[in-house]
């Protein structure tokens, strides 16, 4: 069954009891809510995710998003991520539930998955060809990978690319999009389709708004996509197009600058991360526009 | 080591560290690995044989030493 | 909460009989252990566990993802220990200081099964009380600085107890805690530090550092855990206790015990020793022959004290994985904090220290 074939009323008795689970890029997570910023953006942006049976599925990531049990209850409203029911995080206002959220599992996938790579870049895919878009905030990656994804581009993620270490493949795990400030109103120009959860502000990161994955993603989580092209974006408002091509050394330090676990996984890390560029040369990519962005990388599609 | 068209990576497996080598740099510690321990001296006439350039030679035994990679390659001493 | 619950709990089962859990779990008790294990630092453990029992084709494959991953942190960690250890060794032998390491980094650099899997924050290492200073300036030339700057700390920690203020690497940022004895000076019981530094080994792959005897490892977990009144890593510690008394003291291996029984009573740590055995019996069914468990309860409180402190102390060590914070757990912690400072510190000074450490904050 789908989140969206769950009435509202049981499933905001499911959040606030014993909990609500769902099966996310392969992995099981259990959410425990009460928080109204939570308890909407659930149905909304987790619609087309798969509803799973606690008493037979194994829960691999057991998350609550509730008040921290002090004082400031009252005072301004917090919400705290608990894992196991521990805090790794300092709270934040409560209106910001849903974004602690997703960045909660984030971190959680993020620290709990050395069978992989995990490089912090999106990762699209189109006809058995993967993208990987490493990225430092402000690269614009975030928002290039939800114009890609509104053009039919697969999303495997706007966040982590998880090179399994053994296959060397890209394991999907396809969530909702994370984009910020000026980004969601471009988004929502470029593709009038795009739905999108309530924004919220002032955050650490300014205005946080997160768009809906495509069902067809999802639906496709289980499909690990051989990478073809790493390509580090970069967004300057009326720039020239300019792609450089980088040498394997080179975006060989680049991505290992990226990944999360690199210096967890060591020679292992060193290896698989060699691997993956025998088979996907990096790019360095500014742009201005989709536009250019796009014939760019179609034309590294049709590139060997 | 990785060697790749143009460059190579290296990874120390004393300090965890993971290094850059450019071109003939990657391409002159592969000569002297598969030829087995050398000194400083060694590592001078192998870069004078790929690249007729000492001073590149000596810059490029710096990087080496820089790079912890030296050691691993004259356990005698330089 | 009675031994008899937590026995039941799916972590605890798993570590005592991997066997029997394989044969009785469900999701509900696989989600349980996956989620108690990551908080109690204990995933990479049962990943040991479960390859040493030869189980590990009947795990469930999600349960195989998490322990596969855990097992990268642990070669990570145990490579960083040597690493460490090489550094550590470097700095102290120019300097003429000898260097015995502790806890975690012991287990890992002498081979021991308590090191597969194990995890660790810092790096314990044990000198000689004498060179404490030589050993701090070594360490402060190779890169070394204290951290916890306040000057209350400091002497807390120089005058009184057993160590060094924590020390932090500038280029590594890896923490090192610099000892001279295993017990605070000023505390009530008073083993002889100089003991220790009779008996230890040096194993090959320690490259030149000691660790203790197999006898003063027991002892000296079994007094980091029952006196030092910090449970963040309680069960981890116990289960650490627990592989050590199996390696050392399995298969008929009468002699440890006697010796075991014979060191304790020479370092007047008979008390800690008590703890240790009686909880790791209770809950791993540690094979403890019966005339040892005997006659170290001899050596233990009166049986008022007894089940008081057996309260006391499981709630300590289960506390990373109850199921909920209660007004009980609250106490019991606070007990145990307050018990394990009165074992080190005298009362006159106690009350000061204890007022100071609520109020001010603890610095990054």
């Amino acid at each position: 069954m789908k989140l969206s074939q769950r009435p509202v009323p049981s499933l905001e008795m499911e959040l606030a009891g014993s909990g609500l689970m769902l099966e996310v890029g392969g992995f099981n997570v259990r959410v425990k809510s009460s928080v109204e910023s939570v308890v909407r953006g659930l149905p909304r942006l987790y619609a087309d995710y798969t509803v799973l049976d606690s008493a037979e599925s194994i829960v691999d990531f057991d998350i609550s998003l509730n008040p921290p049990s002090q004082v400031r209850r009252w005072l301004r409203p917090q919400i705290q991520f608990l894992l196991d029911g521990f805090s790794p995080f300092k709270p934040l206002p409560r209106e910001q539930g849903f974004a602690l959220f997703e960045w909660g599992l984030n971190w959680c996938i993020a620290n709990h998955s050395h069978r992989y790579l995990v490089i912090h870049a999106a990762v699209v895919e189109r006809d058995g060809r993967a993208f990987i878009f490493p990225g430092a905030p402000g690269s614009g990656k975030s928002t290039l990978c939800a114009a890609l994804v509104c053009r039919g581009w697969r999303l495997l993620s706007d966040e982590m690319a998880m090179v399994s270490l053994e296959s060397g493949l890209v394991r999907p795990v396809p969530r909702p999009i994370s984009l910020k400030n000026e980004s969601i109103d471009i988004i929502r120009r470029f593709d009038a389709n795009a739905t999108f959860g309530d924004a919220v502000r002032d955050t650490a990161k300014g205005t946080v708004g997160h768009m809906k994955p495509p069902a067809a993603s999802i639906a496709r989580a289980a499909e690990h996509a051989r990478g073809h092209r790493i390509v580090f974006p970069r967004y300057r408002a009326d720039a020239a197009c300019d792609v450089r091509r980088l040498t394997a050394g080179e975006t060989f330090m680049r991505v290992a600058s990226n990944t999360f676990n690199y210096h967890v996984l060591g020679r292992a890390g060193f290896d698989a991360l060699g691997d993956l560029l025998a088979c996907c040369a990096g790019v360095s990519l500014e742009y201005a526009s989709f536009a250019d962005a796009f014939e760019v990388i179609e034309a590294l599609e049709n590139e060997l | 080591m990785r060697a790749f068209d143009e460059d190579a990576v290296v990874f120390d497996g004393r300090s965890g560290h993971t290094h850059h080598l450019s071109d003939s740099a990657a391409r002159i510690l592969a000569v002297l690995q598969e030829n087995g321990p050398a000194t400083a001296q060694a590592v001078l006439q192998a870069s004078a044989e790929c690249v007729a350039d000492e001073q590149f030679g000596r810059r490029m035994l710096d990087d080496l030493q820089h790079a912890g990679l030296i050691e691993a390659i004259t356990p005698a001493g330089a | 909460m009675s031994f008899e619950y937590w026995r039941q709990h799916p972590l605890i089962g798993f570590i005592r009989a991997p066997e029997v859990a394989l044969g009785t779990f469900g999701p509900l008790q696989w989600s349980c252990l996956i989620g108690t294990a990551r908080r109690a630092n204990l995933m990479s453990r049962l990943a040991s566990t479960a390859a040493a029992s030869g189980q590990d084709d009947a795990l469930p494959a999600r349960v195989v993802e998490h322990f596969a991953s855990a097992r990268r942190v642990a070669q990570a960690a145990r490579t960083a220990t040597f690493r460490e250890a090489r550094q550590i060794v470097a700095a102290l032998e120019p300097a003429g200081v000898p260097v015995v390491f502790l806890k975690g980094a012991a287990y890992i650099l002498a081979g021991l099964e308590a090191g597969n899997g194990r995890l660790l924050g810092d790096v314990d290492i044990l000198v000689p009380r004498d060179q404490i200073a030589a050993a701090e300036r070594a360490l402060v030339a190779a890169g070394w600085m204290t951290t916890k700057i306040d000057n209350y700390d400091q002497r807390y920690y120089r005058q009184w107890m057993h160590e060094l203020p924590p020390m932090r690497h500038l280029d590594r940022g890896t923490n090192l805690d610099v000892h001279h004895s295993i017990l605070p000076p000023t505390a009530r019981l008073k083993p002889d530090p100089a003991l220790l530094w009779d008996t230890i080994s040096h194993p090959a792959e320690a490259l030149g550092a000691g660790v203790l005897s197999d006898v003063d490892l027991v002892l000296h977990s079994a007094t980091h855990l029952f006196h030092e009144g910090e449970f963040d890593n309680g069960l981890r510690d116990l289960v650490d206790l627990h592989v050590l008394l199996v390696e050392f003291g399995g298969a008929g291996e009468d002699a440890f015990w006697l010796r075991l029984l014979a060191r304790a009573r020479q370092l007047d740590l008979l008390r800690p020793l008590y703890y240790a055995l009686r909880f790791s019996c209770a809950l791993f069914d540690t094979p403890i022959p019966g005339a040892v468990l005997s006659e170290s309860a001899a050596k233990g409180p009166d049986s008022t004290t007894a089940r008081l402190m057996d309260a006391v102390l499981l709630a300590c060590l289960t506390s990373s994985i109850a199921p909920a914070r209660g007004p009980g757990l609250g106490l019991a912690l606070l007990a145990a904090f307050v018990r394990s400072h009165y074992l080190r510190m005298p009362t006159r000074l106690l009350v000061p220290h204890l007022a100071r450490k609520l109020v001010v904050p603890e610095r990054g």
